[in-house]
């Protein structure tokens, strides 16, 4: 016999009338999954290359001089971002850009980088949807809860464009680079140059002991680690 | 039956709560066929699109084969546990557990977040963290769960939770159901491939 939990739990609990405190504000610019979006071709998990520093932080910071953004041709989807991740990887924020044909959930599809904002909370998502693109270069971005309140705040260069949800207990983790790409087609080419982690006396200090994370999957990108505050993902045929 | 059961389990002493427990606990059994109360809900894919980032499925943290946490949290023991990360870990009580078929859990710790976890074989994971000092749980709760737009918040056992079921937020997310719940200043997050009563049956007994 097969139990289908949701539907047990729910129908105990409504019965019993406990419940449920579910109000409607909202900041405009977070959007939560709706309707899944149409099939398209580009499904299955996508590859990742990323490095990690040997202490955790209560942020992560890339700056002086920043993360590369590219513009290519993607046929499914490419990211370049930064993370703080939890010990179990049930709990993360990760900010960056981003160009998706449609295979990411939440945010939007994008013929050019647009910024990435991303918070996870133990299976249900938040993100920031971009009202435009930007431009090709070498950028600063920040993801911090200096003051542990469980908001995180996401910033471009100068900018802070996005606040994460009350992510309770989530208040530090492990920084984390990520190259990533869906298409064995699409490019997954990032430069993280200025890598820094937010200590606990709320400072942004140089990352150590940098070394690549065992989920590095992709066959055919390889991290080079120039430093500890430099890491790239090139195509094996580079030589690092 | 359950919720009211549950509510007023907290007001009622120990050994009488635990009784109670029990009761509960062997209805849910027999009303679901004893031993076919483990029986998992089909795989269920994450939608039709992917996460961004280097991420893993919630269903990996059942897979024993596999670290449950992967910044070099190490097992230990829960004397071991407590100790380094310096507060109280409030376990799922014994005779439901042991009703339930539970195995013994291992027990990780990481230094990094000062997390500890639980994972009972291949049916329930639990994560504990600690509070933030001034962080109202029960707010919080209410906060995430109208933030999220997922699940619902309640009281379990005179504690505040917030309830997670499987594909509340959309298909997929999350795929596995999660009850978050709070006690003192340590928050303990149930991942379950069990019935969702049973889970909540669990986070009860803190």
């Amino acid at each position: 016999m097969t139990v289908n939990a949701h539907e047990i739990g729910n129908k105990a609990l409504a019965s019993m009338g406990i419940l449920l405190s579910m109000g409607t504000g909202f900041w405009s610019s977070t959007v939560f999954p709706g309707a899944p979006a149409s099939a398209v071709a580009c499904l299955g998990s996508p590859y990742n290359t990323t490095a990690e520093p040997d202490t955790n932080g209560r942020g992560v910071q890339v700056s002086n001089p920043g993360m590369l953004i590219e513009n290519k041709t993607v046929d499914c989807g490419r990211v370049s971002s930064l993370f703080d991740k939890n010990s179990a990887d049930t709990r993360w924020v990760e900010v960056g850009w981003y160009e998706d044909q449609n295979v990411y959930v939440c945010i939007p599809s994008t013929t050019n980088p647009w910024r990435l904002a991303f918070a996870s909370l133990d299976g249900v998502n938040s993100c920031f949807i971009p009202s435009g693109g930007i431009g090709e270069g070498t950028d600063g971005f920040k993801v911090h809860d200096d003051n542990q309140d469980g908001i995180w705040k996401f910033s471009h260069d100068a900018t802070n464009f996005w606040n994460s949800p009350d992510m309770g207990t989530f208040v530090t983790g492990t920084p984390i680079s990520n190259g990533e790409r869906v298409g064995t087609s699409d490019p997954a080419h990032s430069d993280f140059n200025g890598l820094k982690r937010m200590n606990s006396s709320q400072v942004f200090v140089n990352w150590s002991g940098t070394h690549e994370r065992f989920t590095s999957d992709d066959p055919d990108y390889k991290l080079c680690i120039h430093s500890a505050t430099h890491v790239e993902v090139k195509l094996n045929s580079n030589p690092c | 039956m359950l919720g009211g059961l549950m509510k007023s389990t907290h007001t009622i002493p120990t050994g009488a709560r635990r009784a109670a427990i029990l009761v509960i606990a062997f209805a849910i059994g027999a009303a679901l066929g004893g031993l076919t109360l483990f029986e998992w809900n089909p795989a269920t894919p994450l939608g039709d699109r992917e996460l961004p980032g280097d991420t893993r499925s919630l269903r990996t943290l059942f897979d024993t084969t596999q670290p449950l946490m992967t910044d070099g949290g190490s097992q230990t023991t829960l004397a071991g546990a407590e100790s380094a990360a310096g507060y109280e870990v409030p376990t799922p009580d014994t005779a439901v557990a042991s009703f339930l078929q539970l195995k013994a859990p291992e027990i990780w710790f990481s230094a990094n977040s000062r997390e500890v976890g639980l994972r009972y074989g291949n049916n329930l994971v639990i994560m504990y963290s600690p509070w933030p000092r001034g962080k109202d749980p029960g707010k919080t709760y209410e906060l995430q769960a109208t933030q999220f737009h997922a699940g619902y918040t309640t009281i379990l056992n005179g504690n505040p939770a917030w309830v997670v079921p499987k594909d509340s937020q959309e298909p997929g997310f999350p795929e596995v159901d999660v009850v978050h719940t709070s006690v003192g200043s340590v928050e303990a997050t149930f991942f379950g491939q069990m019935p969702l009563d049973a889970l909540l049956l669990l986070a009860s007994s803190l």
